[in-house]
């Protein structure tokens, strides 16, 4: 029966595996790792990378400003004709309890009262 | 040099080549382990390199591990939809030639990378692959990259409790499978 390997032995060549494979790293590979961190590191990149907490400030604010303009106009409250009172006569008619045909007559009523005048 | 004078590009190319080899063991393929390195360097000088020097180790590693972890996500809606295409391939063309089948799996090293790669390196590769990734991330940031369990915990953004659990368990299945090899 095989004996177990112990923990740290196997740590030991795993880490030492590891440490092995990174010169294992082909040139090409080694060069593009180079590249990429030149070009982290280059000023103009960085700067652009600094620009972007800004921009995405500044997209939030037009699409919150955007939010509240559609909320704005979709919650408009619709035009709707009001009924319109013209005049107090009129509401004093509305108001009296007399029948409504005495104010069709009306101006038969005035003209009996008019005739009524006269020939006193 | 003290530590704190050392400078972002000595730290960055003190780190770059087993970062690479972490991203390139979790996901198989040189170009995307070679985006998730540049975009774990951009974002560390971007945001943090005004902080101590001291700082830099996990918070490049935390980068690191979340990058690979983004890739991991999209990866996995990519191979579902890659599955369920071959099925639907397999279906209609019966027995003819599936295209998609031709294509070369990323995950199994070319011919001119096992000759470079010694058997123990490819072995140890494999081995690591097998890991569920928290396990294979744990364990390589504790083990390899040296980072206390309190460091590994917060690059990889769980409990302590968490991160020795993964690295026990990752031990455990490493030595039973590399241990006919190194016997």
């Amino acid at each position: 029966m095989k004996e177990k390997i112990g923990e740290t032995e196997i740590l030991e060549r795993i880490r030492e595996t590891l440490e092995k494979s990174v010169g294992t790293i082909d040139t090409e590979t080694q060069y593009r790792l180079t590249q990429a961190r030149k070009s982290a590191l280059s000023p103009g990149r960085r700067q652009r990378f600094n620009l972007w907490p800004s921009f995405r400030l500044s997209f939030a604010i037009l699409c919150a400003a955007t939010v509240v303009l559609v909320f704005t106009i979709w919650y408009q409250p619709s035009p709707t004709v009001q009924p319109v009172i013209s005049g107090i006569e009129d509401v004093e008619i509305l108001a009296n309890t007399d029948s409504l045909e005495f104010f069709a007559e009306i101006d038969f009523y005035f003209w009996l009262a008019e005739e009524v005048d006269h020939s006193g | 040099m003290p530590e704190n004078d050392m400078s972002l590009e000595a730290f960055l190319i003190s780190v770059e080549k087993r970062a690479y080899r972490m991203a390139r063991i979790a996901t198989g393929n040189t170009d995307d382990a070679l985006d998730i390195v540049q975009d774990a360097m951009f974002a560390l000088v971007s945001r943090y390199a005004d902080k101590p020097s001291g700082q830099w180790n996990p918070l490049f590693f935390r980068i690191l591990v979340n990058r690979i972890r983004d890739w991991y996500r999209r990866h996995k809606v990519h191979r579902y939809w890659r599955t369920w295409l071959r099925s639907i391939r397999k279906i209609e063309d019966a027995g003819g030639d599936d295209p998609i089948e031709s294509v070369p799996d990323d995950k199994v090293p070319n011919p001119s990378e096992q000759l470079i790669l010694s058997d123990t390196v490819a072995a140890l590769d494999a081995a690591l692959r097998r890991l569920p990734l928290r396990q294979q991330q744990a364990f390589l940031l504790r083990a390899w990259e040296g980072l206390s369990v309190r460091d590994t915990a917060k690059a990889m953004n769980c409990s302590e409790g968490s991160i020795k659990t993964h690295y026990a368990r990752a031990i455990g299945t490493l030595r039973d499978l590399l241990e006919d090899h190194w016997h």
